[in-house]
C-alpha cells in the first residue's frame, strides 16, 4: 500500500485534473492524516471525523477541475473543503444529537478515548512544537483557521475587542513563523 | 504605496485566513501580481499555517481509505483496464495456435481468414465469462458492504448503549457512596447532632449539623434557608471561647447528601450561620439567620 515514490505537486495536479485514480490514491496517502487531524479538532468524534473526511475527499475528487493553482496550494484548497464540510456537519441536526452522546462518553469513556485518540501521532515533538505557541495565539488560529470563524465571531466568543483580534492575528502568525524557522534550523 | 507598510499592516495574514472582504482580496491579489515581496509574504504565511495544521496530523483508520475509494463511484472508461487498450492482434496471437504466432506477429496484415474469424469468437467467449465473474464479484461486494454497514451501525449503537450504562453505573455509585457516608455519620455515636434554629420569629430557617468533636468533622445534613441574593453566600461559624471561627462558605444544597464543612475543634460550644459576600469573611459581618448550641 505505502508508496515510496513521491510525486511532485504539479504532476499530481495534472493527474487529478485527468481524474487519475492512482493520483488520487497518492493524494489520499499524502494528505489524509493532516486533514483528518484538523477535522478531528473541529468535530471532536472520530466517527464523525471519518464521515467528514470521506465526504471531503469525494468533493475534492469531483470538483478537482475547480482547483486553481494561483489561488493557493493544493493543501490549502483541500483544507478549506474539509473544514467547510466539517463546519456544515457540526451545524447540522445530526451532530447535536451525536454531541449529546459524546457528553456522556466524556464523563465515563475517558480511557476509551485515550486509547483511540492517541493512537497514531505521527509527528514526534508534536507537544513541544505546539506548546511553543502561546495559548491565546493557538486558540485564535484554531478558531479562524480551523473552525472558520469570522473576526467578529471570535471577538464575541473569546470576549476580546475586535481591534485586539486583528493585531493578535498578525502577532500569532508571526510567532508561528519564528517557531517554524527555529524548528527547521534545529532539525 | 509603501509595500513594506502594506505587508506589516496584517492584511496578508487576514487574506490567507480568508477574512478579507472581496474588495480587499482583489487589492491583495492585484498587488501580489505586481510585487514579488507580497507574493513571497503570502506564500510564507500560507506555509506557516500549513505546517501548523500538519502538527495535528493523525492517521485515520486504514478502512477509511477503502470507504473513500469506494465512494468515488465507478472509474471512468479510460482509466479502467479495458480490452480496447490492448492491441487486437496481440489477443489474436494469445488465443491463436502456437504454430501460427510467428507468421502473425511478423506480418499482422496477412492473417489467414480462418484465424481472423476464430479469434474474435474465442475472445467474445472469454469476455462473457469475465463479465459474468465481474458481475458476481460486484454483487458479492455490494452484499459484503451492506453487511459491513449493518455491523458498523450495530456496533455504534452498542457503544452508545454501553456508554449510557456506564454512566448510570457511575451515577449510582456516587449516590451509593453518599448514602453510605450519611449512614456511617448518622449511626456513629461520636457524632453530635446540632440543631440550628431561626433567630427571628416566623422566619423559615433551620439547619441540622453533624459534628464529631473528637475528629472535628462537620457536615450539614439539612438546610432550610432563604434564597441567596446575587453574589452572596451563607457562612458557617463555630463559636469557640465565645469567638466565631470560620467553618466554611456554602450555598444551600438541594439534595439529601451531607455537605462537608471545615473541621472544628472539640471546644466549640455553638454554631451559627450568617450571610456574607461570596468569598466569605474573616469575621461575621452579615445578618445571622440561625444558631444552635452544642
Amino acid at each position: 500500500m505505502s508508496r515510496h515514490k513521491t510525486i511532485a505537486e504539479e504532476e499530481l495536479v495534472v493527474m487529478l485534473k485527468q481524474q487519475d485514480r492512482k493520483g488520487f490514491e497518492y493524494l489520499y496517502d499524502r494528505y489524509s492524516a493532516a486533514l483528518y487531524g484538523v477535522v478531528l479538532r473541529i468535530v471532536r468524534t472520530e466517527e464523525l471525523a471519518q464521515d467528514v473526511v470521506q465526504e471531503a475527499f469525494v468533493k475534492i475528487w469531483r470538483n478537482f477541475a475547480a482547483y486553481e493553482k494561483a489561488k493557493g496550494t493544493l493543501f490549502t484548497w483541500m483544507l478549506n473543503i474539509a473544514r467547510n464540510t466539517a463546519i456544515d456537519k457540526i451545524r447540522s441536526q445530526d451532530y447535536r444529537q451525536q454531541a449529546q452522546i459524546q457528553d456522556v462518553s466524556q464523563s465515563v469513556g475517558i480511557i476509551d478515548r485515550q486509547a483511540s485518540v492517541e493512537m497514531p501521532v505521527n509527528h514526534i515533538g508534536f507537544e513541544k512544537f505546539v506548546s511553543q505557541l502561546k495559548p491565546e495565539h493557538q486558540i485564535l488560529v484554531d478558531y479562524l483557521y480551523f473552525k472558520g470563524y469570522t473576526q467578529s465571531e471570535v471577538s464575541e466568543e473569546l470576549n476580546i475587542p475586535l481591534g485586539t483580534v486583528k493585531t493578535r492575528i498578525k502577532t500569532a502568525i508571526g510567532h508561528l513563523r519564528e517557531i517554524i524557522s527555529i524548528n527547521e534550523h534545529t532539525g | 504605496m509603501d509595500i513594506q507598510d502594506y505587508i506589516s499592516s496584517g492584511i496578508i495574514e487576514s487574506y490567507v485566513l480568508d477574512l478579507t472582504s472581496e474588495d480587499e482580496s482583489r487589492e491583495v491579489e492585484a498587488l501580489a501580481a505586481e510585487h514579488s515581496a507580497i507574493r513571497d509574504e503570502i506564500a510564507a504565511v500560507r506555509l506557516a499555517l500549513e505546517v501548523y495544521a500538519q502538527q495535528f496530523a493523525q492517521t485515520p483508520p486504514p478502512s477509511l481509505k477503502n470507504r473513500v475509494m469506494a465512494a468515488l463511484g465507478e472509474p471512468d472508461e479510460n482509466t479502467q483496464p479495458h480490452a480496447s487498450g490492448i492491441p487486437q492482434p496481440f489477443i489474436a496471437v494469445a488465443a491463436g495456435e502456437a504454430s501460427q504466432r510467428e507468421a502473425i506477429a511478423l506480418n499482422p496484415q496477412n492473417n489467414p481468414p480462418g484465424i481472423g474469424y476464430a479469434a474474435p469468437s474465442r475472445f467474445a467467449y472469454w469476455s462473457i465469462a469475465a463479465s459474468l465473474l465481474l458481475v458476481a464479484s460486484a454483487l458479492a461486494n455490494v452484499f459484503l458492504y451492506n453487511r459491513l454497514r449493518k455491523a458498523e451501525t450495530s456496533l455504534t449503537q452498542a457503544n452508545a448503549a454501553q456508554l449510557l450504562l456506564a454512566q448510570e453505573k457511575q451515577t449510582l455509585q456516587n449516590r451509593f457512596g453518599s448514602v453510605m457516608l450519611t449512614a456511617s455519620v448518622v449511626s456513629d455515636p461520636e457524632y453530635k447532632v446540632v440543631n440550628l434554629m431561626a433567630l427571628e420569629k416566623g422566619m423559615a430557617a433551620a439547619v441540622v449539623l453533624y459534628w464529631n468533636p473528637q475528629q472535628g468533622d462537620v457536615y450539614i445534613a439539612s438546610n432550610k434557608l432563604p434564597p441567596l441574593p446575587q453574589g452572596k453566600r451563607y457562612q458557617l461559624w463555630a463559636i469557640v471561647d465565645s469567638k466565631p471561627v470560620d467553618a466554611g462558605v456554602f450555598e444551600p444544597k438541594k439534595d439529601k447528601n451531607l455537605l462537608a464543612m471545615k473541621n472544628m475543634p472539640a471546644d466549640a460550644n455553638a454554631f451559627a450561620i450568617t450571610m456574607e459576600d461570596a468569598q466569605g469573611s474573616p469575621t461575621p459581618t452579615g445578618k445571622m439567620y440561625v444558631m444552635g448550641k452544642v
